[in-house]
């Protein structure tokens, strides 16, 4: 079946349908991607899979990924991940299978954006200006986001900060995603508001903060050069390797209008009121 | 010995003070600092040690340490940034390594630095998972449970994209 509507979509995880792969096709940031997926697992999926994605027409996609529901021997149900055609990993539960295909989706989009660099960061909005803090999946980017909105910045993003060709910040506009319950509860009633609005508009870099966890620490931060800086950025960028000259160029002209700094922090709630205070 | 700098696959980009270079041979990134990059620079094959110390005098207008030239030379070559057979640290007569690093770590800062560009990690985890359990945490794990789809006639915001 091919889900070409949101309607489609609503109708189709309403109803316990027989075992078969539904196709789900979208657009997200220019990138369009396909999935073949049990209507099992489609039910799961949450709505936008990348944030601003619209359903598409069938038509040659930029990455397919297709999703295979095997019994094994023992009789447990596995879930086979598949990408163009190359088995990638195999899993036991719907949930894994869930977040694998959505950590595909989000990933594969930051890779293949041709006009934007995406950076592994979390982002807000303080006086006009970015402030990115770059750092890889489970290096508390959504905490330390959490606690700089309940301080008064501006919500961007828990998970990239998406660079155009004039080196100015997007909003990656999606509720951010914490492992802790009561942080997510804090999270949604910030912003759960604010997310069915407009995303706010893009604006320039104005800090780079690279920092690591080390308990009790308080911030005391050394000032970065540009270099130093762009380094940090492009250590997180998603893109670099396939498209290593925009990358650079693209954060290099971001950074010569912003400061970078470098520094351990302790709890992301001292952190944030730190980092505030000095901004 | 007369260093040559490698500059083929790589990519520069020029920041005030600073050049950052991408190796696409190797998928690294360096941050050359003012000295490195003129010592880069000048180093075509042709100049010997102390020709090159007078080629980043003359462009920095400034006096330069000749070991300071040495260091960049040393941290350019490790960096892969300098033609095999450049032979500088054997040739230049320069500090034992641990003298060196000592030196670097007393003036504060290598000239050059390096990071690896990392190839974007997708995927759920490729490990079988265990008896009894599903494969560690994936990327940006989905806790708590997924949402539930937002009810109908929801709209998602604009977000870059571009309509069919």
């Amino acid at each position: 079946m091919l889900v070409a509507s949101r309607n489609q979509l609503v109708l189709s995880c309403s109803f316990k349908a027989a075992e078969r792969n539904s196709l789900l096709a979208f657009f997200a940031y220019g990138v369009k991607l396909e999935l073949r997926i049990p209507d099992a697992l489609l039910s799961q999926l949450a709505w936008p899979i990348v944030p601003g994605a619209e359903f598409a027409d069938e038509g040659r996609p930029d990455a397919v990924l297709t999703v295979q529901e095997r019994e094994s021997g023992e009789g447990e149900t596995r879930y086979e991940i598949v990408e163009n055609g190359t088995v990638l990993s195999a899993v036991r539960s719907l949930e894994a299978a869930t977040c694998a295909v959505e950590s595909w989706a989000q990933l594969t989009v930051a890779t293949l954006a041709k006009e934007l660099v995406f950076v592994h960061a979390g982002v807000v909005g303080w006086k006009d200006r970015a402030v990115v803090v770059p750092g890889r999946s489970l290096s508390g980017k959504s905490t330390l986001v959490l606690s700089l909105v309940e301080r008064g910045a501006r919500y961007y993003s828990d998970e990239y900060a998406i660079f155009d060709s004039e080196g100015r910040v997007h909003p990656y506009w999606r509720l951010p995603k914490l492992r802790v319950a009561s942080d997510q509860k804090v999270a949604t009633s910030l912003l759960g508001g604010a997310l069915s609005g407009a995303p706010p508009k893009p604006i320039p870099l104005g800090w780079v903060l690279i920092s690591r966890y080390e308990a009790d620490s308080r911030w005391h931060p050394r000032r970065l050069s540009y270099g130093g800086t762009l380094l940090g950025m492009l250590d997180n960028t998603v893109p670099l390797r396939c498209r290593p000259e925009q990358s650079v160029q693209v954060l290099a002209r971001a950074v010569k209008n912003a400061q970078g700094f470098e520094g351990m922090r302790g709890e992301a709630a001292d952190f944030a009121g730190q980092v505030l205070a000095s901004l | 010995m007369k260093p040559l700098a490698r500059k083929s696959g790589i990519f520069a980009e020029n920041l005030p003070e600073e050049v950052v270079l991408y190796d696409k041979t190797h998928d690294k990134v360096h941050c050359l600092n003012k000295t490195a990059a003129a010592v880069w620079e000048n180093s075509d094959g042709s100049k010997t040690v102390d020709e090159l110390t007078r080629a980043v005098e003359a462009k920095s207008g400034a006096p330069t340490d000749r070991k300071l030239v040495l260091q960049a030379l040393e941290e350019l070559e490790e960096a892969g940034l300098l033609e095999a057979g450049s032979g500088i640290v054997s040739e230049a007569g320069l500090p034992s390594r641990r003298e060196a690093v000592g030196k670097m770590v007393m003036a504060g800062s290598a000239l050059v630095a390096t990071i690896v560009a990392a190839a974007p990690k997708a995927h759920a985890s490729s490990s079988d998972p265990p008896k009894g359990g599903d494969p560690p945490a994936l990327p940006n794990p989905h806790n708590p449970p997924p949402d539930p789809l937002p009810p109908v006639g929801y709209r998602p915001p604009s977000g870059g994209h571009k309509k069919p």
